[in-house]
């Protein structure tokens, strides 16, 4: 094993002490430790005033348990999803070339790819702490927190090596593979049925919270229910369910670790067809390139008018184009999960009265939550993977403005359906809806933004560390939309006042930080072109 | 000594390796020739154990994908890669923690000043250029000191005093006892390093040919090539 710790240890030290020679990368890890001890220290410094409010309340650690089962939920399905493809996508051509030569099983090398992926995703973790302040304030203390974050690492493991357990079980048997897709999708859907029978019956949400977190069936099922009850544990204390689960989840890496070993497997193959197609995919590129250099005016010079396009606005037509061929039906996968999910929560709520305050903020929270979600995979990465932007001979302002304009587009098939069954199921207030239009169709100009800013920063968009850094950038700069967010809340709740003058306040916030941001930072990108190809 | 008994491989319906059966002795350079897309890559690929196939490999008895195999094959590939973060010293010393070699400065420092990267040994491997990175991807190979050796196209992006440095180091492995399958398209590179030539078209192997048969019938392996896969050489005028 001291080989491949050998490779982490090295590449960190020789990343740290490249740090120095790229000011950018150095300024935004100082940033990043900057927020992290702030985080920190913030929680020392802050007064736990009327300390356990949420948590003693009659709800309460019902609330933060089904909140945090939901978390993780989320987190365990996509890690346990990915797992039925896991071969191809952890290891790089580096590993192809020394590790997978190299006279060790194919089970050590998988693990010192999981472990790499996991490596990634505990630095997710770090990112917990942003949330301490707001724990703390609803009564929970330090050492609850590190607590936390502890079971949340713990059960990313458990979920990653489940994951390569899929994955080997799948590994050359497409029946098998989609037996196991449908298996791992069923389990959310099955919670998410339980709770709205659950509510039906019982018309109160909170009742239904409270049945959730105490049901021994749910507190006992594997991997998911183990967690929340562990959590229960650590927020409520430990009866003898949580006690079982720390042990259950304590045995599960080991048992899962010598399972993975026993099982045979064979993904070089896998492994290395992903790392080849995506080099042949950057010659095409490398190639495309100076095919194009040449005969571009002619080509933007070819049909005109609205369907087609004429000079810059040609970016955007172009990836009209391409939406359409790429997903004949109107309605995406995304757009149909979210548009099922926000009926759910609709209906959901509509059963209960006491909810109707709270129901203009899911409309707008929901599809903010998907839009957050897919903001790696914005027009912009796509377009500056390509070297096609580069060489349009237009100025960067124009080709920014066309940038930006179509990633709003494309998203309208994701936003637009679940805002019409809102309007059509609800019927709200038209001014509130009309305010939260504009505030959900300008928040891709921060996603256009901070793929802006990430790639500025870091030269590339493709890398796991590209990757973490655009997810920094994203967290920055979303904080005024949810600092405005907070004020419609208190707002709209608290004061029973109308919160349309915030959303429209976060549409401004949005073009206005955003529109900076994408001509500061896009601007010298395009100019500059692609620095690693 | 490697042995590919009845190897097929094929991508979804595509026929990449049909049925291809040789030997590589030991003490042998051996020649995989042949056009491009002929199947060569994805062979030397099988015999390295990284894609599924039917048939079987040996190397010196032991099953292709056993780990006591691995410990007796090199492999240079077509396209060398590194890791980004890694020096060039460190690549080496990875190889030496990844084989459990001792003593492994000494050999590691031959070979770097051998191919010309001593002085760049502190250079991180996203840093070196595609000729660096195939130099350093032969010395990475060479480390372990395998008996049987893979090698891709290994003089692409070679410069000259490096293709030089090459061939003369095929001919002192051969001499060493190794056995080398050296797979490549550029026939006049190679005319005087082999032993015997393996002609692939269209995923099998056409011709198995001896050098001293191919002497004795006054043929070049150009002319052999060019016969065997029926395709006319483009002559000067």
């Amino acid at each position: 094993m001291s080989a491949f710790l050998f490779i982490w240890q090295k590449s960190l030290r020789n990343f740290i002490r490249q740090l120095p020679k790229k000011p950018a990368r150095f300024i935004l890890v100082l940033l990043y430790t900057a927020f992290f001890v702030l985080a920190i220290a913030s929680v020392s410094f802050m007064p736990r005033a009327e300390s356990g409010r949420l948590i003693e309340q009659a709800n309460g650690a019902s609330i933060l348990q089904v909140g945090w089962f939901s978390l993780i939920l989320l987190i365990g399905t996509a890690v346990l999803y990915s797992g039925t493809n896991r071969g191809s996508a952890v290891f790089s051509g580096a590993d192809v070339h020394f590790l997978f030569t190299a006279p060790y099983r194919p089970q050590t090398i998988l693990i010192y790819g999981l472990a790499g992926m996991m490596k990634s995703m505990a630095l997710l973790a770090v990112f917990l702490p942003f949330q301490f302040p707001n724990l703390v304030q609803l009564g929970l203390g330090l050492p609850q927190l590190f607590s936390l974050i502890g079971l949340f690492v713990w059960i990313l493991i458990c979920f990653n090596l489940l994951s390569m357990v899929l994955y080997l079980l799948a590994q050359n048997k497409p029946r098998i593979r989609l037996l196991i897709r449908i298996l791992v999708l069923a389990v959310p859907a099955a919670f998410v049925i339980a709770m709205l029978f659950s509510l039906i019956q019982t018309r109160s949400l909170m009742q239904v919270f409270d049945q959730f977190a105490n049901s021994p069936f749910v507190r006992l099922f594997p991997f998911f229910g183990w967690n929340m009850s562990v959590a229960s544990g650590i927020i409520a204390g430990f009866d003898n369910i949580a006690a079982l689960s720390v042990l259950l989840l304590l045995a599960t890496p080991f048992a899962t670790f010598r399972l993975v070993y026993r099982l045979p497997a064979d993904f070089y193959e896998d492994a290395i067809l992903k790392v080849e197609q995506q080099k042949q995919q950057q010659e095409k590129m490398k190639g495309k390139r100076n095919r194009q250099a040449s005969s571009l005016q002619k080509r933007f010079k070819g049909k005109s008018g609205l369907r087609h396009g004429y000079g810059p606005n040609s970016i955007f037509f172009r990836a009209v184009r391409e939406m359409r061929r790429r997903q004949p039906f109107v309605l995406s996968l995304a757009a149909t999960i979210l548009l099922l999910a926000t009926t759910g929560v609709w209906i959901g709520l509509s059963l209960e009265r006491e909810t109707e305050p709270f129901r203009i903020y899911a409309v707008f929270l929901l599809p903010l939550i998907q839009l957050f979600v897919r903001a790696g995979e914005t027009f912009a990465a796509d377009e500056l993977k390509r070297p096609l932007i580069y060489m349009l001979p237009y100025p960067a302002t124009q080709k920014l403005f066309w940038m930006t304009v179509t990633e709003s587009f494309l998203n309208l098939p994701l936003i637009l359906p679940s805002l019409i069954t809102y309007a059509l199921l609800v019927k709200p207030p038209p001014g509130q809806f009309m305010a939260v239009m504009p505030a959900l169709l300008t928040f891709p100009l921060l996603l256009t933004a901070s793929t802006l800013l990430t790639f500025r920063i870091m030269g590339s968009i493709e890398g796991q560390l590209d990757g973490l850094v655009q997810v920094v950038t994203n967290m920055i700069l979303i904080l005024p939309t949810f600092g405005l967010l907070g004020a419609a809340i208190v707002r709209g709740i608290r004061l029973n006042a109308n919160p349309s003058s915030f959303f429209l306040m976060m549409a401004l916030a949005h073009v206005m930080l955003g529109g900076t941001l994408i001509l500061l930072a896009g601007r010298s990108s395009l100019e500059r072109g692609l620095v690693k190809s | 000594m490697l042995e590919i008994r009845n190897v097929t491989k094929t991508f979804g319906k595509v026929i990449a390796n049909d049925h291809v059966s040789g030997t590589v002795p030991e003490n042998q350079v051996a020649l995989l020739v042949g056009p491009n897309g002929a199947g060569k890559t994805t062979l030397l690929k099988c015999i390295m154990g990284l894609l599924r196939y039917r048939g079987e490999i040996k190397v010196s008895g032991h099953d292709n994908k056993s780990i006591a195999a691995k410990r007796l094959l090199g492999y240079v590939p077509e396209i060398p890669e590194a890791y980004p973060l890694l020096t060039v010293s460190e690549h080496l010393e990875l190889i030496a923690r990844l084989y459990k070699i001792d003593e492994w400065q000494g050999a590691a420092e031959t070979l770097m000043r051998r191919f010309d990267l001593f002085d760049k040994k502190d250079k991180l491997g996203g840093e070196l250029s595609k000729g660096m990175q195939q130099k350093l991807s032969i010395c990475t190979a060479m480390l372990p000191e395998p008996s049987c050796i893979l090698f891709d196209e290994p003089l692409v992006g070679l410069d000259p005093y490096a293709i030089a440095e090459v061939k003369l180091m095929f001919r002192e492995l051969a001499e060493d006892g190794r056995s080398l399958l050296i797979s490549t398209h550029i026939l006049d590179t190679v005319d005087d390093l082999w032993d015997k030539v393996m002609i692939m078209d269209g995923g099998k192997i056409v011709r198995d040919m001896s050098k001293t048969k191919l002497d004795a019938r006054g043929e070049s392996l150009e002319q052999l090539f060019f016969e065997t896969t029926k395709r006319a050489a483009v002559t000067e005028t």
